[in-house]
């Protein structure tokens, strides 16, 4: 370790990491392997992977035509998620329209709708949703909810004979009691959807108010923003690693390189510092498309964010590595990692949350790198968090670093 | 040259031996499988099940203690009392809790002048999670609001009852829809994925030279890398159905007929992409790269398994048309979940026989028994 | 009988690279026909353009009066065609790999029967048709091509290189089998960059740039060297003897032969005059038999670089000649219960040339990487300078220079980015890195080629760099493996001038190879068999074991069936 300070060593990995960027730079098929799948990510997945319900359609079947349901159908149509409103005449329009996938939700006003509104009794509403897209119906369904209650809110205040304690019902009455000062930085209260933020759901002014913090409008790109920067990361230091180690054993100059003087711990920093710098200049593209481009504002630290990324990167080396210790052709290193990868991103709760797992999973992605990454971008991005939060994560990232970097090492060392 | 077809059956042969003595293509079409459809049955939920949430009493009162009853009372929230905002709001931060209820210090004279506010804040950063997290609290706030009024026989509440019905999935289970999906993805990767690793394979080795200098035809190449890889997604499909229906209890509603003659017909799709990339690259890592790029990601991005494809924007929404697995998945939903309806399946259809006619068209075409 | 008729056939490759210039001519049955020539001549272009495989850019052919591209489906009942790279299944058996050719053949009942028995016969591969493809040696691999290709019962053979990478044994079996075949009528064309096979043949096409430089029997090539070779002896240091000689301008060519050189004239000279200025004054000059090489060199225009530039660049390693600078004692390898290399005994002296010599599968490159520090020790010792390179500090590493098989560069680094790399790696830095670079360029004449890579380069010109990057840091002691194979002969006697030039620097050189011409060049010779050690010596003292007049090969298959023998008995 003491020939560390040595010059001709620092000079040794120098030069390795030279080779290791200028064999990514020089070679058109890396260089479209590293920035191609970057592109296509950027572009695509903040507008493809959205769990968001837009530009749905909604349904309307009423067997009789009158006030409360044209009012009714009015609110609906003016609901941003949804662009399409159908109306429906019979009961075999309605099957046809969720069979058929017409409508993702049809609202079913019973004939005595009305009568019963009007009356003072309690009508029925029927919203029936397509199951085959549960989550989504299920968001519309929690869309068309809040119109309803609006709806009423409105309605019973319209009525002649309703007492109410207060004469002025204010709608958009927020609480001083709440905020707090160091909160400031996070977006609130941005009420530009009728529907959205507030509920007054009976006819006086007691209220649920809410907000979303991080996040006002609910925007999925924000979550997949930074998401991303941990999915491309993983992608570039596994690709890095893994592949560079099987295509030079498959060239035969790791041969080369196990006869030079060069120790093996030397020619391990030699594929770990590549790859880092790869995977931090792959987030980069990243963290610039979302800041400038997407135009999701950065809330924390950047030099803090950078020091996770780095990290980050040293906590996949292991994982990497340890593929590259194992497989002897590319192509073989290329399915591993699609092995190693698939899972750990999908269990890093990057489709859905961790906490919806099962206990015993929810322990196996302990060990999943992407998983504490995944926890930490969104901190500091969306989050502004600061240091002690992140350390909580952060730790985990080093006990894997030291873990599967040594397990590593000790293959490396031994088969290679 | 004529076809012949016990040499067809010969090329079948060897190609299925093949498979069977390489780990690398049975890690691609049975390992990779299983932990998929392992991953979306367990790991991959969209339905919030238990959500913790914060809860700030700034004054213990009647009302605010009736409002902490009914969190406590439902099955969707589990309250976690904190005694200081910062405390929640650490909490918030590192994402151990999901939203933060506050019951403010007058909230029982504020009740009285039926004036109350409670504030939520949820957790942005997870958008799907505050999404619940609201529509459960709202329910909650209700259901309150109506214990109140009764106990305190103020104006009884004539409110419009809405009745939620799940068509297909009355439970609204994720894994229901997501299932089903899954089954696309892994029909992508062996259709796609393996082939073009598989044929790209026989040009690097040589074998493919090999093969070239004896009678073989055109067809019988083709036949013979189709048949058995299409045999190879049937088998994966007879397990992933299996495992979807009797052990993660995803009803199946369609008739297995159609099952297999959908199945055939992607299956068939994602084969003629995967040969015609093989073909045109002729080296394993490069159809492995595009087989990934082309094939893998957009059945999973563009597909509409996860991810809505009618929340997408329009030039998004556009891409998706050529994407075939947006086809399959539909057809495997409505199998699955809806039964046979003949409408949607047939639009479905029809595009993936376009899709298949013109994949298979082009390969043959590209397919040259010359090397040059 | 069969012919095939070309006619004025021309091939190109994109926009300017002629890989067949014009070429008329008509190959008859008449015995095997030689395909010959240097790498990138245009062998395999011509036979894939006689199967079918490519097109021809310009003019026809007929093989066997069909026109390879219109009459695929008759050609492909009447040709054999045995392409170059390994083509067999490797996780196929022996039999799943005929029956499968069999069956694209639709070779069927009785008749498929015959021929299974009398190809395994043939092929001597009857005791291994369980065993999976991939795990035979070599020379059992292409013996089963030959026998996958031979199912059809083809009227016209076509081999692409069928010798490359088999032992010499393996490669008797070969043209065994070939010329009985030919005996029976049947048109062969066999290409190969082995001269040495080129003797065999009835006919020789020889290729060079696409061209055809010379159409005939091989004696008839040979005889253009007649009178010109000379076998020198000489109590004076062969090697010294051979690099004197290349220097004068009557000499066209030389090599080391054991303890003697043969030295081939230019036309019209006489050997007087070069003995005269000769150093040496106990020379003897014999005249003696030329050989395909010899004329195929000549043919060329002789060697062109005569003197290695080494010799100025390298320094000088004092040292006795009596310290032993690499050592095996006792070195095993065991892969499960298989014995690769099996107590093998060796010392190496200071400046000495130490050849590693075997059948494939002998556990050769095994023992040699062994060596090298590139695979564990099982039991025994590999030491250099004394220690075990697996284990020891980079300071002995920093002594050795290493040349691999297929000259491990980095192909998509440059010709200069590959010289900074292994002068960084091994710890060359700052000004001292750069004059280091530098030197090495205008040596091996790199200046032109500095911002190309090693893919676009001829393989010569790779081997140059691979060498160039090996020898960087000036190391005492040089493994090479396989450091020729595949190159045309003029390349590979450049290079063995330049390690000649080194170990006269007093540079120790490991070597392993195929080629018997290149076993003569060693000071002394491990014949590994088995994972056995079964001869050591010098190239005489071997070939006296076996004869007065043995030849190299002779020597190695004689020494390597006896210990077979010995072995099994």
């Amino acid at each position: 370790m003491i020939t560390f300070i040595n010059p001709t060593t620092f000079h040794r990995i120098f030069t390795l990491i030279k080779k290791e960027l200028l064999l990514l730079w020089q070679d058109k098929q890396t260089r479209i392997i590293l920035i191609i799948p970057v592109i296509i990510q950027v572009v695509l997945f903040p507008f493809a992977a959205t769990l968001n319900v837009n530009n749905a359609t909604i349904a309307v079947f009423r067997q009789t035509v009158d006030q409360p349901t044209t009012d009714i159908i009015a609110r609906l149509a003016h609901v941003n998620n949804f662009s399409h409103v159908l109306v429906l005449d019979s009961q075999q329009a309605v099957e046809d329209a969720i069979n058929q996938q017409k409508a993702l939700v049809v609202v079913q006003f019973p004939a005595d709708f009305s009568r019963k509104l009007l009356t003072g009794q309690s009508p029925q509403l029927q919203i029936i949703l397509d199951g085959r897209k549960s989550n989504s119906s299920q968001i519309a369904a929690n869309y068309v909810q809040q119109v309803i209650t609006q709806y009423q809110h409105d309605f019973l205040r319209e009525q002649p004979n309703y007492q109410s304690n207060n004469q002025k019902p204010n709608l958009n009455n927020t609480p001083n009691n709440t905020q707090n000062g160091d909160q400031n930085s996070t977006p609130n209260s941005n009420q530009n959807s009728l529907y959205n933020p507030i509920y007054n759901s009976s006819p006086n002014n007691n209220q649920l108010v809410i907000r979303h913090w991080f996040n006002a409008n609910l925007d999925y790109q924000y979550f997949v923003l930074p998401s991303l920067v941990a999915l491309i990361t993983t992608i570039g230091v596994m690709i890095v690693t893994s592949l560079s180690v099987a295509r030079e054993r498959e060239q035969g100059t790791l041969d080369q390189l196990r006869v030079s003087p060069l120790t093996t711990l030397q020619i391990f920093i030699g594929k770990a510092i590549p790859a880092i710098i790869v995977a931090t200049l792959q987030s980069t593209i990243v963290l610039i498309a979302g800041i400038l481009f997407y135009q999701i504002p950065f809330q924390g630290s950047l030099i803090v964010y950078y020091l996770c990324i780095i990290s980050y990167g040293l906590s996949l080396i292991g994982f990497g590595l340890f593929i590259s210790a194992l497989c002897s052709t590319q192509q073989q290193a290329f399915i591993a990692i699609i092995v190693f990868m698939v899972p750990a991103v999908l269990l890093s709760g990057y489709i859905s949350p961790v906490e919806n797992m099962p206990r015993v999973l929810q322990y196996l992605t302990e060990i999943n790198p992407v998983r504490h990454f995944t926890e930490i971008t969104k901190q500091i991005y969306l989050k502004g968090a600061d240091f002690t939060i992140i350390w909580h994560s952060l730790w985990k990232l080093y006990a894997i670093t030291l873990f599967m970097g040594s397990f590593a090492y000790y293959l490396f060392k031994k088969l290679i | 040259m004529t076809f012949s077809f016990a040499r067809t059956l010969t090329l079948c042969r060897k190609e299925s031996k093949l498979i069977l003595r390489d780990p690398s293509s049975l890690l691609i079409a049975v390992i990779i499988p299983l932990l998929l459809l392992f991953i979306f049955g367990y790991g991959i939920n969209l339905d919030s099940n238990k959500l913790r949430i914060g809860v700030l009493v700034e004054q213990q009162s009647q009302p605010a203690n009736a409002f902490l009853h009914v969190l406590n009372g439902s099955p969707y929230i589990e309250p976690i009392i904190g005694s200081h905002r910062a405390e929640l709001v650490q909490k918030l931060n590192r994402s151990e809790i999901r939203g933060i209820v506050v019951i403010p210090v007058n909230f029982a004279q504020q009740f009285a002048t039926q004036h109350a506010t409670i504030q939520l804040i949820t957790d942005g950063s997870e958008p799907n999670i505050a999404n619940f997290v609201q529509a459960y609290m709202s329910a909650i706030w209700q259901i309150w609001l109506q214990q109140q009024n009764e106990d305190t026989l103020t104006t009884p509440p004539t409110g419009i009852q809405t009745e939620l019905r799940y068509w297909f999935n009355s439970a609204a289970i994720s894994q229901y829809f997501i299932l089903p999906g899954a089954i696309t993805i892994i029909m992508t990767v062996i259709g796609s994925i393996l082939t073009s690793l598989v044929i790209a394979r026989e040009w690097e080795s040589g074998t493919m030279e090999a093969l070239l200098s004896t009678p073989m035809t055109k067809l019988e190449l083709l036949l013979s890398k189709l048949l058995p890889y299409y045999l190879l997604g049937l088998i994966a499909l007879v397990i992933c159905f299996i495992i979807t229906v009797f052990i993660m209890h995803v009803p199946f509603r369609g008739s297995l007929l159609l099952l297999l003659l959908t199945s055939s017909l992607f299956l068939f799709t994602v084969l003629g992409l995967g040969l015609l990339i093989s073909t045109l690259t002729r080296n394993q890592f490069n159809a492995a790269m595009i087989a990934l790029n082309v094939a893998f990601l957009p059945s999973v991005m563009l597909s509409g398994f996860v991810f809505e494809v009618d929340s997408m924007p329009l030039l998004v929404r556009l891409a998706t048309y050529i994407i075939p697995a947006r086809y399959y998945v539909n057809i495997m939903q409505t199998l699955f979940l809806a039964g046979d309806i003949g409408s949607v399946l047939m639009i479905n259809v029809l595009f993936l026989v376009i899709f298949m006619v013109l994949l298979l068209t082009i390969t043959i075409k590209k397919t040259r028994l010359q090397l040059d | 009988m069969n012919q095939i008729i070309l006619h004025h056939i021309e091939k190109q490759f994109g926009q300017d690279t002629l890989a067949i210039k014009p070429l008329s001519l008509t190959i008859n049955s008449d015995g095997v026909t030689g395909l010959v020539g240097p790498d990138g001549a245009g062998k395999t272009t011509l036979l894939r353009m006689m199967d079918g495989l490519l097109s021809p850019t310009q003019g026809n052919m007929t093989v066997a009066g069909l026109n390879p591209l219109d009459d695929r489906a008759s050609l492909r009942a009447i040709l054999g065609y045995m392409p170059q790279k390994f083509s067999l299944y490797e996780n196929l058996t022996v039999a799943e790999n005929l029956n499968l050719f069999a069956d694209l053949r639709q070779i069927h009942g009785q008749t498929r029967q015959d021929r299974f028995d009398k190809l395994l016969a043939f092929t001597d591969l009857a005791r291994f048709t369980d065993r999976l493809a991939g795990k035979l040696s070599g020379g059992m691999k292409q013996k089963l091509g030959l026998a996958c290709t031979l199912l059809g019962n083809p009227q016209v053979l076509l081999l692409d290189e069928p010798g490359v990478g088999v032992d010499p044994i393996s490669r008797q079996e070969l043209w065994k089998m070939v010329h009985s075949l030919a005996n029976e009528g049947m048109l062969i064309i066999w290409s190969t960059s082995y001269l040495d096979e080129a003797e065999q043949c009835q006919d020789i096409l020889l290729l060079n740039q696409g061209e055809l430089i010379f159409r005939g029997k091989p004696t008839h090539l040979t005889q253009r060297v007649e009178g010109r070779v000379y076998a020198l002896k000489s109590t004076y240091s062969h090697r010294q003897l051979l690099l004197d000689a290349l220097k004068l301008p009557a000499i066209s060519d030389g090599v080391i032969e054991g303890n003697d050189i043969r030295l081939i004239l230019k036309p019209e000279q006489p050997i007087e005059p070069v003995i005269a200025a000769l150093p040496s004054h106990d020379i003897t000059a014999t005249p003696t038999q030329g050989r395909f090489e010899d004329a195929f060199i000549d043919l060329l225009g002789g060697i062109k670089q005569k003197q290695s530039v080494l010799t100025q660049i390298m320094p000088t390693f004092n040292g006795s000649p009596n310290d032993i600078v690499i050592e095996a004692k006792g070195l095993t390898r065991t892969f499960g219960t298989f014995t690769a290399t099996d107590h093998v005994n060796f010392s190496v002296k200071r400046g000495e040339i130490f050849g590693l010599l075997g059948p494939n599968g002998a556990g050769k490159s095994t023992t040699f990487k062994m060596m090298c520090g590139l695979l564990s020790i099982s039991a025994g010792q590999a030491l250099v300078l004394g220690l075990d390179l697996k284990k020891s500090a980079a300071q002995v590493r920093q002594k050795l220079g290493y040349m691999a098989q297929r000259f491990s560069l980095y192909d998509k680094l440059t010709v200069q980015q590959n010289l900074a790399f292994f002068s960084g790696i091994y710890g060359l830095m700052g000004r001292q890195q750069k004059a280091r670079s530098q030197e090495m360029i205008s040596a091996f004449n790199f200046q032109s080629i500095l911002d190309k890579t090693p893919a676009e380069l001829p393989l010569g010109f790779k081997q140059r760099l691979a060498l160039a990057c090996a020898l960087m840091h000036n190391p005492e002691i040089v493994f090479l493996d396989e450091p020729t194979s595949g190159v045309d002969p003029i390349t590979r006697r450049e290079f063995w001038i330049h390690i000649n030039s080194l170990v006269s620097k007093g540079v120790t050189v490991m070597v392993t190879t195929h080629f018997m011409d290149e076993a003569e060049y060693c000071d002394r010779i491990a014949l590994v068999n088995r994972g056995k050690l079964i001869a050591l010596g010098s190239p005489n003292e071997l070939k006296q074991k076996v004869g007065e007049n043995a030849t190299m090969e002779q020597t190695f298959i004689q020494l390597v069936l006896d210990s077979e023998s010995k072995m099994t008995a």
